[in-house]
């Protein structure tokens, strides 16, 4: 018996990081599914590279700066899912590796691995790929084929719905597709009532806390509602704009990432709020399609500022609201 | 403790400063964007190490003349502006480089006069003579503009492929992303951490040499005693 | 609890146990007596049972009998002593057990109701108190079946809260009020009618590894390797703590660490492989799971840094080391040891 491993709690919460992580992976796994059965089996071996390169690169950077390897740690298996989530699946396979190299890396190495990375490595990643080759990042290809594993000439590429909104063009995609993910887009960030069931589970196993996605979700559809272009109904625009994307994906899986969003109650709806913000002002004012992922770098970088503005905030308000009830007692006492 | 290498390769860095030890880069973190925006590649680097040898030297070594002959709280405006002098010859200077350099360097080419390096080297100057004075600043020149050629030299090629202008490696992938800021602010981190790595390399060989050493003398006394 | 509370408190008020109390809670206690208690001379103190008892008289029948207080380990006798002048407004009896596994409160309540209530009863005559109750924890599994709601017209109060329940859950009532455990009452009833002194402690002995778990009633000073050896234990234990669970002391040596007045349980665990310790991944949940409203996660990070100043000014004195935080750590951080650590070096440093 070793008294200085043991502490004062002896029974402890069953789930631990690794459920935490595994819970992820549950989450993410089913749209491999769903993309396997529109794009073939090309699909896997994205996500297997990324998965296999992020693992690699992470135990490497373990072994370079002296820490112990954690085979437990699941984390660099969420990156490299979600990396390949957000690529085409007519993408080469050296962009997928270089994503998640400067991932792993860049993004979450140096400041010291799992746990204290500012950034979120896959959004970091994802960035990267989409900064260094946007012509090639953005071309999708039609969903029911079986793609091959060397893409050639025969395969043709189109741009997304996402693109048309870009222009500011309408894509006029049908709810049943747009909730099926029927259109070309990236491998597994397009098949909303999937993700919506993934969030489902994930709120209920405590994973990601409600409020975040919604207060998201709410200030994007505000911003989609009241700047919509001419002859579309703001319902319309605010599920193309949800759903045509990778804006519910990144809204469930990466913005939800416990490393990188503030702790507190209202701190996150206030971040959700802003990263909702950031990201439909990046969608309107910049080059780029995939605008989501650079709010929430954005927004990762302010998350500690969010937290200390709230533990500024949080006392005021306690103090105005227990004066106000002392207020109304005092009153309630001279009526009677 | 025997420490004859590590002092024999501390000596050697005493005789580097400013450009080993105590590098204005890579240790104390000075005049970055500048460094690292403009050095793109190496005609850009070029330009910003000429026009910083012409505008910083010169206002170095004038500082170290004046001293406190003008009051302290002139001294932050007098110099800059002596700086913002010196940038017109140098921009006839590095016009000759490339005819589009001025047009790829924008604003920082102006912007390269006045920098925390400059602000850092005349404080350090007050207590010495104008010809010390004169090698300092060189010597954090030659410490700046050596990291820069680094830099923009890696970032060229990893950008186009190519040294000022002549395609170098022509089948290798290449990352437009090392020519913009980003790229150079994280190449810029690991070169830091890679000078760190080969210092403390360095330092552990010549430690374990000087214990090698030690053991020796220690072999030798106590066959020396025996033989007694 | 409000929206607006939600949102400024950030905490949501301690955390959910299991409380698994059921085996040694259903049973009534077993006595496990060695020579001290049955040789021990009992004494009369000659007052007259027929008539109300006074403060005085209680308070000598207490100190006769040498009762100590379960809760909080101080002789009954100078608690009452201790107790303003003037009557008490509220007189309670603590059956609180909110910590998973320890029943050893509640256990004497539910099998010797009658002689419980009484001693409360004489109690609240003698100091005139307005209300006795007994507070009984809620978040207990078939509560309505087996706790009643009136013990002879005295109310059994379900007090409701989660984890670090028992120390909170008597903050809103003021200084007139007077809190005695349920075994320290059942000992007074005895001292009162039989003239017996106090040698015996009541134990809750559980834990994964213990054949048998029950409550008994123990000689005080008996080894706890006889204790556990009367329940039997399938397996070796991993560590065996006196206390509770949450917040009890590791026993190094059971053979030479004796039941105290104050042992409410002895639990033996065996946990098969220690979980790995990662790094803290910034879930929150130490930070919701806090019942004071303080930041685990920043307090753990200023104390393991050296950061005295940073750590009182986030509230470090007010940690009252209930060990949520470490419990629903999911990182396996020993994130209450090292506060309360911190609270000991940097508060007494600051006096």
């Amino acid at each position: 018996m070793n008294s200085s491993l043991h502490h004062a709690p002896y029974i402890r919460h069953p789930e631990s990081s690794r459920t935490l992580m595994s819970d992820v992976i549950i989450a993410l796994v089913p749209l491999y599914f769903m993309s396997y059965f529109y794009y073939g089996f090309r699909v896997f071996a994205v996500g297997g590279i990324a998965v296999l390169s992020c693992l690699v690169f992470d135990w490497l950077c373990g072994y370079l700066t002296y820490r112990r390897i954690n085979l437990r740690d699941f984390s660099p298996i969420v990156t490299g899912i979600i990396i390949s989530m957000l690529m085409p699946p007519t993408i080469d396979f050296h962009i997928v590796f270089a994503a998640s190299l400067f991932a792993i890396l860049v993004a979450k190495a140096p400041f010291g691995g799992t746990g204290h990375n500012i950034f979120n490595p896959a959004a970091a990643g994802v960035a990267f790929a989409t900064i260094c080759w946007d012509s090639k990042l953005f071309l999708y290809t039609p969903t029911l084929q079986h793609l091959p594993m060397q893409i050639n000439e025969s395969v043709s590429l189109l741009q997304g719905p996402t693109a048309t909104l870009k222009l500011g063009g309408i894509p006029r995609l049908g709810i049943t597709e747009l909730l099926l993910g029927n259109f070309p887009g990236p491998i597994g960030s397009t098949y909303t009532l999937i993700i919506f069931a993934c969030l489902i589970y994930l709120i209920a196993r405590h994973a990601v806390k409600w409020y975040l996605p919604l207060s998201y979700i709410l200030s994007v559809s505000l911003i989609a509602a009241f700047h919509h272009p001419f002859g579309v109904s703001p319902l319309e625009s605010i599920s193309n704009e949800l759903f045509a994307g990778s804006l519910f994906f990144v809204s469930v899986y990466l913005l939800n990432d416990p490393v990188t969003t503030p702790k507190y109650h209202i701190s996150r709806i206030l971040y959700g709020l802003c990263a909702g913000a950031a990201t439909m002002l990046f969608r309107y004012f910049s080059p780029l399609e995939l605008s989501a992922v650079f709010a929430i770098l954005l927004m990762n970088a302010l998350a500690p500022a969010f937290d200390c503005f709230c533990e500024w905030l949080m006392p005021q308000l306690q103090a105005r609201h227990t004066s106000v009830q002392e207020d109304t007692t005092v009153q309630g006492g001279q009526k009677s | 403790m025997n420490l004859t290498y590590v002092r024999k390769y501390n000596r050697f860095l005493r005789k580097t400063e400013g450009i080993l030890l105590n590098n204005p880069i890579l240790t104390m973190g000075l005049a970055l964007p500048l460094i690292v925006i403009p050095s793109y590649g190496l005609m850009g680097t070029t330009a910003v190490s000429l026009a910083m040898l012409i505008c910083f030297v010169p206002s170095v070594v004038v500082s170290s003349i004046i001293k406190d002959k003008i009051p302290h709280w002139l001294q932050a405006v007098v110099y800059p502006i002596l700086s913002c002098l010196l940038l017109i010859p140098a921009k006839f200077l590095v016009q000759n480089i490339s005819p589009l350099i001025f047009d790829t360097l924008g604003i920082y080419f102006s912007l390269i006069c006045v920098n925390s390096l400059l602000m850092f080297s005349v404080e350090k100057v007050q207590q010495k003579k104008p010809v010390a004075a004169l090698v300092f600043a060189v010597r954090q020149w030659l410490g700046a503009s050596l990291v820069a050629f680094l830099c923009g030299m890696i970032r060229e090629l990893m950008a186009a492929g190519s040294l000022w202008g002549i395609p170098v490696l022509k089948n290798t992938p290449h990352f437009p992303v090392a020519q913009m800021a980003m790229g150079g602010f994280i190449l810029l981190g690991f070169l830091t951490a890679l000078f760190r790595l080969i210092h403390r390399i360095i330092l552990f060989f010549t430690l374990n040499a000087s214990a090698a050493l030690d053991e020796e003398t220690q072999v030798t006394e106590e066959r020396g005693e025996t033989q007694k | 609890m409000s929206v607006f509370n939600w949102l400024v408190t950030g905490s949501s008020n301690g955390i959910l146990l299991e409380q698994e109390k059921e085996p040694a809670l259903s049973k009534p206690f077993l006595p496990f007596y060695s020579s001290a208690t049955l040789q021990s001379q009992t004494f009369s103190h000659g007052f007259n049972l027929s008539k109300q008892l006074t403060k005085a008289q209680l308070i000598e029948i207490a100190r006769l009998a040498s009762i100590i207080d379960e809760r909080d380990g101080k002789a009954l006798a100078d608690k009452l002593e201790q107790t303003p002048a003037q009557k008490i407004s509220v007189l309670c009896a603590d059956a609180i057990d909110d910590e998973p596994f320890v029943s050893s409160q509640i256990n004497p309540l539910l099998h010797c109701r009658s002689q419980v209530v009484q001693a409360l009863k004489w109690l609240a005559d003698a100091f005139q108190a307005d209300k006795c109750f007994i507070a009984v924890y809620k978040n207990m599994s078939a509560l309505d079946t087996k706790i009643p709601t009136s013990i002879e017209s005295v109310e059994v109060r379900r007090m409701e809260g989660r984890y670090p329940m028992e120390s909170r859950a008597f903050r809103n009532y003021g200084k007139d009020t007077l809190i005695i455990g349920t075994a320290a009452l059942l000992h007074l009833y005895r001292a009162v009618t039989e003239g017996k002194v106090q040698t015996t402690s009541f134990v809750t002995i559980a834990g994964n590894c213990v054949s048998n778990p029950c409550n008994l009633e123990v000689t005080i000073g008996t080894p706890v390797s006889q204790v556990l050896e009367r329940c039997g234990l399938t397996r070796t234990p991993s560590y065996i703590i006196e206390g509770s669970a949450m917040q009890g002391i590791l026993i190094q040596d059971q053979d030479h660490t004796s039941v105290q007045p104050a042992t409410r349980s002895i639990l033996a665990f065996h946990v098969d492989r220690q979980e790995q310790l990662y790094s803290c991944v910034g879930c929150g949940r130490c930070i919701e799971a806090c019942p004071q409203g303080l930041n685990p996660r920043k307090l753990y990070r200023c104390v393991t840094t050296h950061h005295p100043q940073k750590a009182v000014s986030l509230g470090l004195s007010n940690c009252i080391g209930c060990s949520s935080c470490s419990y629903i750590c999911p990182s396996r951080l020993d994130l209450s040891y090292h506060i309360m650590l911190g609270k000991q070096r940097f508060v007494s440093e600051q006096k």
